[in-house]
């Protein structure tokens, strides 16, 4: 993976990406721009002033839950829905009023949509032949991508004598065959089973540094979005709430919520009684926790809550002080093998749950369930944020309706 | 000898066997699932084995004297009888493609461009097929009167002047085929254009296909087992219809179904009318072979992938 870091933190109006590494010099024009795109459905707000610009050649993915407005974004791109106000910009051309077959971006569907009364090698290439391209043209083509998809030789078979997966291919296939400039994904791995997900995500990264096309991921799942992609664009009711680096994303999470929705974290609320030199103290129910950050507008004797990712809990046996900074007295409720590495999930004497990754190798025989062990963690690895934006977290569940 | 030794060793079975109530139970068991071949037997192999016995019968005098011989076919196949026959082939296919051009827009329609309505016009269509199809086709006869509704209309948009003198002419039975049948061809095709998922007909408009493009690369080729059973269900019994042309018809408009009908019951020659019911059946048999023929290749388009 990769660890570019062009994105700009949420709430910057400047969202423009810095160029990749390798790619073409003539890339000043953004393969998307999306500028104050609002979309309603009667009521419903479904797009809340949505700006966006992602560049050529990049992978990125839209992540966020059921109602989030990730697929009506893309359906915006697509041009599946119109905005009610706001422009889409598809290589510096407004778009935002032509129809789907009059843009130049092709779309993966969810349900794959392959045409059920044509051969595989036909779906592939329907798009070339909308296109005017001759028959040898597009046979030649076809295959070739079918080639790419690792489906050469199922050309003749109709869809429904493929399996889940090969499915899933020709529907790649039969978008990239036209060399969008934009290749939009629909969940297109929601359908499969674990391990072929995990195949076809790195295949998917194979297939798009091959063949140089920005591809925008549509998912709700937080490990396919951090596994494959350049960016990230986190959204949630409708709004982006960051916009970042797979590592931004998760190691900077720009909202609570974000941090929730992305990775699993221990919350431990409290309030801020000193910042000084870039820390803050903040006093809890349990030990004072110093933290490297906090959210802009927190400040001394505000109500905050420290997230700490599970893997930077340090796990000792026995107790300590408990008023010590950055160290937790804890009780173990369980430890969970998750193959390569354990889950333990903690309480303190006040009830509170707190989450560590620990590597399974070597795990100290005394840290077992019911045995008291101590937390400990650095000041970098605790982030405040006000614990007002955790009112409202969850998407309302009248929205996947819409755009699920 | 052999039954009576084995006997001692099977008492215990036996004698739960031998149990009034067990042997009903087990008679219920076996025999229930033959009543549904009973109820076939008698009130569809059975007529249907004395019109096939019948049609090669002779014919006497207001009776019927079995018999072998081919003299009903060969007089159901000429003259008055042969036209009648042909007049009604011709007539339900004309009456099928007719309810087909109509149908097939309104099914359109209903199907993937009535949004919310969807459901109250598919109501629509289908509550005039639950009342009486004599009642309907008695309207009709009021309707194209000389003199009626329809003609002030077409006198009034200059598209026919004078006396309408539609009634007892095949004119009437046409539109009497065709309206009695439109719903039995939109609801199929309803069903097949309301099942093309979305998702498909937005990935061609995605690769590249117009409206129209998009229709007839995809929409149609995905309905035509719809299209198939509609025709079907419209033509097979329009071959043997006899109401519409009794009701619209007169005496120029008769067809097979009333013809059969009348020799039935009319001129009391059964052999002759079991031999003209006997074509029908060849003939909707054909169809039905040529389209199982034509839509041998569409389980792959009835689901979806």
């Amino acid at each position: 993976m990769t660890t570019l870091t062009k994105g700009t933190r949420a709430g910057h109006p400047d969202l423009t990406g810095a160029a990749q590494p390798g790619q073409s010099a003539a890339t000043d024009v953004p393969a998307v721009r999306l500028t104050h795109i609002t979309k309603r459905y009667g009521e419903l707000l479904a797009l809340d002033d949505i700006s966006l610009t992602i560049s050529t050649g990049e992978f990125l993915s839209i992540l966020g839950p059921s109602g989030s407005g990730k697929t009506t974004t893309m359906r915006m791109i697509g041009g599946f829905e119109r905005p009610d106000s706001g422009t889409v910009e598809i290589a510096g051309e407004d778009v935002g009023y032509l129809p789907p077959y009059r843009r130049d971006v092709n779309t993966v569907f969810q349900s794959y949509a392959l045409f059920p009364h044509m051969t595989v090698e036909d779906n592939v290439a329907y798009g070339l032949k909308m296109k005017g391209v001759g028959k040898q043209e597009r046979r030649a083509r076809a295959a070739e991508m079918l080639e790419l998809v690792q489906l050469a030789g199922h050309a003749g078979r109709r869809p429904a004598q493929l399996s889940g997966g090969m499915k899933q291919r020709v529907a790649l296939a039969r978008a990239l065959v036209n060399h969008p400039s934009v290749l939009l994904l629909d969940e297109p791995l929601g359908a499969l089973d674990r391990k072929l997900r995990e195949h076809m995500q790195v295949e998917l990264r194979r297939i798009q540094a091959a063949v140089g096309i920005t591809f925008v991921y549509v998912t709700h799942d937080q490990e396919e979005a951090l596994s494959m992609s350049d960016r990230i664009v986190v959204m949630r009711n409708g709004r982006i709430e960051q916009i970042g680096s797979t590592n931004e994303v998760y190691d900077q999470p720009a909202t609570l919520w974000v941090s929730d929705f992305v990775g699993s974290s221990s919350h431990i609320g409290g309030s801020i009684r000193a910042a000084d030199s870039g820390t803050f103290l903040m006093d809890t129910d349990l030990a004072p926790i110093r933290a490297g950050w906090a959210a802009s507008g927190l400040g001394v004797g505000d109500r905050a809550v420290a997230v700490i990712r599970p893997e930077h809990l340090e796990v000792t046996p026995g107790s300590g002080d408990a008023l010590s900074e950055n160290a937790i007295n804890a009780r173990v409720e369980e430890v969970l093998n998750m193959g390569s590495q354990a889950k333990l999930v903690a309480k303190t004497p006040g009830g509170l749950e707190l989450v560590a990754t620990v590597s399974r190798m070597g795990l100290d025989p005394a840290i077992r369930a019911g045995e008291p062990v101590r937390m400990r963690f650095d000041a970098e690895a605790v982030r405040l944020y006000s614990p007002e934006l955790e009112a409202g977290a969850g998407a309302p569940s009248e929205q996947e309706a819409v755009t699920a | 000898m052999s039954a009576v030794a084995a006997a001692p060793g099977r008492t215990s079975a036996s004698s739960r066997a031998g149990s009034p109530l067990a042997l009903l139970a087990w008679a219920f068991e076996r025999l229930t699932p033959l009543l549904p071949l009973v109820w076939l037997a008698l009130f569809f192999l059975g007529p249907l084995a004395f019109t096939i016995i019948y049609a090669f019968a002779n014919a006497t005098f207001g009776g019927v004297e079995l018999g072998f011989t081919l003299t009903n076919f060969q007089q159901a196949l000429s003259g008055f009888y042969l036209h009648i026959f042909l007049h009604t082939i011709v007539f339900a296919a004309m009456g099928t493609a007719g309810a087909f051009v109509i149908g097939m827009p309104l099914a359109y329609v209903l199907g993937r461009k009535a949004g919310r309505y969807k459901t109250v016009l598919a109501v629509a269509v289908l509550i005039p097929f639950w009342t009486s199809f004599l009642l309907r086709t008695l309207s009709w006869e009021t309707l194209l009167a000389a003199g009626g509704p329809i003609q002030a209309v077409l006198n009034f948009l200059h598209l026919h002047s004078g006396q309408l003198g539609w009634i007892d002419t095949n004119k009437a039975v046409a539109i009497g085929l065709i309206y009695g049948y439109l719903p039995l061809m939109v609801i199929p095709l309803f069903v097949a254009f309301d099942r093309v998922p979305a998702e498909i007909l937005e990935a061609s408009k995605d690769l590249g296909a117009s409206r129209l493009r998009t229709f007839l690369n995809v929409t149609l080729p995905m309905v035509r087992p719809g299209v198939f059973t509609a025709i079907l269900l419209t033509f097979v019994p329009m071959t043997g219809e006899f109401v519409v042309p009794a009701l619209l018809g007169g005496n120029k408009g008769v067809l097979m179904g009333g013809l059969i009908y009348s020799q039935y019951l009319g001129a009391a020659d059964y052999p002759l009318g079991s031999a003209m019911a006997v074509l029908v059946m060849l003939l909707i048999g054909m169809v039905l072979i040529a389209f199982s023929r034509l839509t041998k290749g569409f389980d792959e388009v009835g689901a979806p992938a």
